[in-house]
């Protein structure tokens, strides 16, 4: 557990016992925005913010990354330890679906999410290796536009990628641009798993998406500003955390909360999630997982 | 000299022009060698056009070298898949990405090993130090990943220990507001964006309230990328940003890569990522196709390749003191159009309308289809913010007909994409809304 003292986002969150009162990704925005801090006063040493004659710069985290969801938006801050961290998560997670050496995993996803960017340590400055180079597999990017619908349905007909990771956003004009390819999935991938920017797609969805595209289509539960990857099991359909890096408690009212072990630079302690619960260990496919069902 | 040129990034920005021919043949030769032994679309390709890499000593020699054309790499990767076009060096590091080309004559997929980012990072490092970035700035990755670029920049991050600023989404219009977050935020001292989103976050400033350097006023290095830039386009930028410099680089996906030095016209080639020729010139300097060939003996490899840009390269000494020849790629060959009896680019009549009127530099406009099939030079222009379009319509049909030896046509449609400004479209007017 990093020291959270001088950090003014946690120091302003005592709670009765003296801890940490849990917090919403709304609460970093709100606090960032009140502070006009882009990292929401998760750094150390206090509020963040550069100079117009450039001054805190040398403050800055090896590499910074804008969370996608929450608004304003807000920023974590990373280093090259912490990125290898995150990426093995991915890696696990990855391993656990089935990609193995020699696979191609694609991604329908922006360049700047962090599955694609833990994914190849090509794309990301101090990361080393990332999730699919320490599986041996290839990947690609597609960015995460709709009317990049088309060159996806390509990519997969002429790389043959084993499995792909797709936004829910650009699902539906993906299933167009393959039905006017003539590109069937289950000829080509083993697998898909569909990705929302904060929390995890809705199981109908997913449903219905698998049944449309013929094969196995996985869920993915982030918390980018937690740093928190699991991913759904094939065996008993609910999401499998890495006990290694990711503490899990139950919170009052029925939600849970994360905090991230590796995180140090803008640390998560006690991140709500939103509504779940955990489950206990015992999927045969893993059965040290900690376990969480997602609602 | 400008302070950047005052420190060569290494000994071959000081060899002589004469001295990097002989560099060139040489790296060249061994690029060849390796293609030839373990490149299958050029293992095939090469002897079929009776050429022998064993023969290769000088630059003089690379006109036996055939010619390829992006159709010849779709074949090979439509009878084959990516995985076995045969125009690939992976190396033996696990882990490589696959990356797209872009444009309109299909996607093909190219495939980069850890050893090829290591070689050409460091060639791009150096077209980086030549446009001015030195450590201590904030740097904001932008590259979209299906862009080879994207391996590219976290190199050049990683060797400066530049920290890393990565905006969520993607380089287009839609994330201006993320992008200007970022830039407001972070203060980077030097910037790198395609060309017509300098003036999407200019648009964005100007929404919320924000003067220009309220958005640029940490920039000290704007580098734009995507689009030829004419004079007056440059002075357009420096004006409307307050940057104090603009610098052009080009690239392609497919291994060429040049940069601007300041001291003269052009963009000089990165000796180390590519040689370059341009074919079929009329004159000495002149304009023709430009076609390069890979230095970096790893991943998709481009020998001899014709990507349908039209340029000129001008071999003369320039006063930075750097070796390499000066590119300045000015269009796409499938954006050429004739008039009377000439062949014309779209860069030609940017040019020709801001020599003509300077104010205009910087103009939206597109070249319509429809005029061009009818023999005439039919502009469809942004009116000016006054709305005062007579005045304006009258100087430029006169003196652009006078120009071009055609007759002149000017629309007015209500307004045109902000994607359009500095990249000139020739399009049909159906695409464009009155």
């Amino acid at each position: 557990m990093p020291d959270l003292a001088g950090r003014p986002f946690y120091d302003a969150r005592p709670d009765p016992d003296g801890g940490i009162a849990a917090w919403t990704l709304d609460d970093l925005c709100d606090f960032a925005a009140a502070a006009g801090d882009p990292y929401g006063g998760r750094l150390a040493g206090g509020h963040f913010a550069i100079s117009t004659e450039g001054w805190g710069a040398d403050r800055l985290p090896p590499f910074s990354l804008q969370l996608e969801a929450g608004e304003p938006p807000v920023w974590v801050g990373v280093d090259g330890s912490e990125l290898a961290q995150w990426s093995t998560a991915l890696e696990r997670l990855l391993a656990r679906w089935g990609v193995n050496a020699g696979d191609t995993v694609g991604y329908y996803e922006y360049g700047s999410s962090p599955l694609v960017l833990l994914s190849a340590g090509s794309y990301v400055p101090g990361l080393g290796r990332g999730a699919t180079d320490r599986l041996g597999a290839d990947m690609f990017c597609n960015d995460g536009m709709g009317n990049m619908a088309l060159r996806m349905a390509e990519a997969i007909r002429v790389v043959a990628p084993a499995a792909m990771v797709v936004r829910a956003d650009v699902a539906a004009p993906l299933t167009e641009a393959l039905e006017m390819s003539g590109v069937w999935l289950p000829d080509v991938l083993r697998w898909a798993a569909i990705t929302v920017p904060d929390g995890a797609p809705f199981p109908a969805d997913v449903a219905r998406w698998s049944e449309r595209w013929g094969l196995p289509v996985r869920r993915l539960l982030r918390a980018d500003a937690a740093f928190l990857l699991a991913g759904d099991c094939p065996a008993c359909e609910l999401f499998h955390v890495d006990g290694e890096f990711y503490d899990l408690e139950p919170l009052p009212g029925g939600d849970l909360a994360v905090t991230t072990r590796f995180a140090t630079t803008t640390p998560a302690v006690r991140y709500n999630l939103g509504s779940g619960e955990m489950v206990p260990a015992g999927c045969p496919e893993e059965p040290e997982a900690p376990r969480l069902r997602w609602i | 000299m400008t302070a950047g040129f005052a420190e060569p990034f290494d000994g071959l920005d000081r060899l002589s022009p004469e001295a990097l021919v002989g560099w060139w043949g040489e790296r060249l030769g061994e690029v060849l060698r390796v293609a030839a032994a373990e490149v299958p679309f050029h293992r095939r390709r090469f002897p079929a056009a009776g050429f022998d890499p064993a023969t290769f000593k000088t630059l003089d020699d690379l006109a036996a070298v055939p010619l390829m054309y992006k159709a010849d790499v779709l074949a090979a990767q439509r009878a084959g898949g990516a995985l076995a076009a045969g125009i690939e060096r992976l190396g033996p590091t696990p882990g490589r990405i696959v990356t797209m080309s872009s444009g309109t004559s299909g996607t093909s997929f190219l495939r980069w090993p850890r050893e090829w980012r290591e070689t050409q990072g460091a060639s791009s490092l150096r077209a980086h130090w030549w446009a001015g970035l030195r450590p201590g700035t904030p740097f904001l990755l932008v590259a979209p990943g299906w862009h080879v670029y994207a391996a590219v920049q976290s190199y050049i991050v990683e060797q400066l220990g530049l920290p890393g600023v990565v905006v969520s989404g993607t380089y287009l219009p839609r994330f201006s507001d993320r992008i200007l977050e970022a830039v407001r935020r972070f203060r980077p001292r030097f910037l790198i964006l395609f060309l017509p989103m300098v003036f999407s976050l200019l648009a964005e400033g100007r929404r919320q309230g924000l003067a220009a350097t309220d958005v640029f006023g940490s920039v000290e290095r704007l580098v734009v990328t995507g689009a030829p830039i004419t004079a007056g386009m440059r002075d357009h930028l420096q004006a409307s940003t307050g940057v104090e410099r603009v610098v052009e680089l080009a690239g392609s996906s497919e291994n060429l890569l040049a940069a601007e030095c300041g001291a003269a016209p052009g963009l000089h080639v990165v000796p180390d990522t590519c040689h370059v020729e341009v074919l079929d010139a009329d004159g000495e300097g002149g304009r023709g196709r430009v076609v390069h060939t890979t230095m970096v003996p790893w991943g998709s490899m481009y020998i001899r390749y014709d990507g349908g840009d039209i340029g000129t390269l001008d071999a003369g000494p320039c006063p930075c003191g750097l070796p390499s020849p000066r590119l300045k790629i000015l269009g796409r060959a499938e954006h050429e159009f004739v008039l009377a009896g000439r062949r014309w680019l779209p860069y030609d009549v940017q040019a020709a309308i801001e020599e003509e009127h300077p104010d205009l530099a910087g103009a939206t406009f597109a070249i319509s289809t429809e005029g061009l099939a009818a023999g005439r030079l039919r502009l469809l222009f942004q009116p000016p913010g006054d709305g005062s379009t007579s005045a304006l319509e009258e100087m430029l049909i006169r003196r652009l007909g006078e120009r071009f030896g055609v007759a002149v046509e000017m629309r007015f449609p209500r307004t045109l994409p902000l994607m359009m400004k500095g990249v000139t479209p020739v399009v049909s007017e159906r695409d464009v809304r009155a």
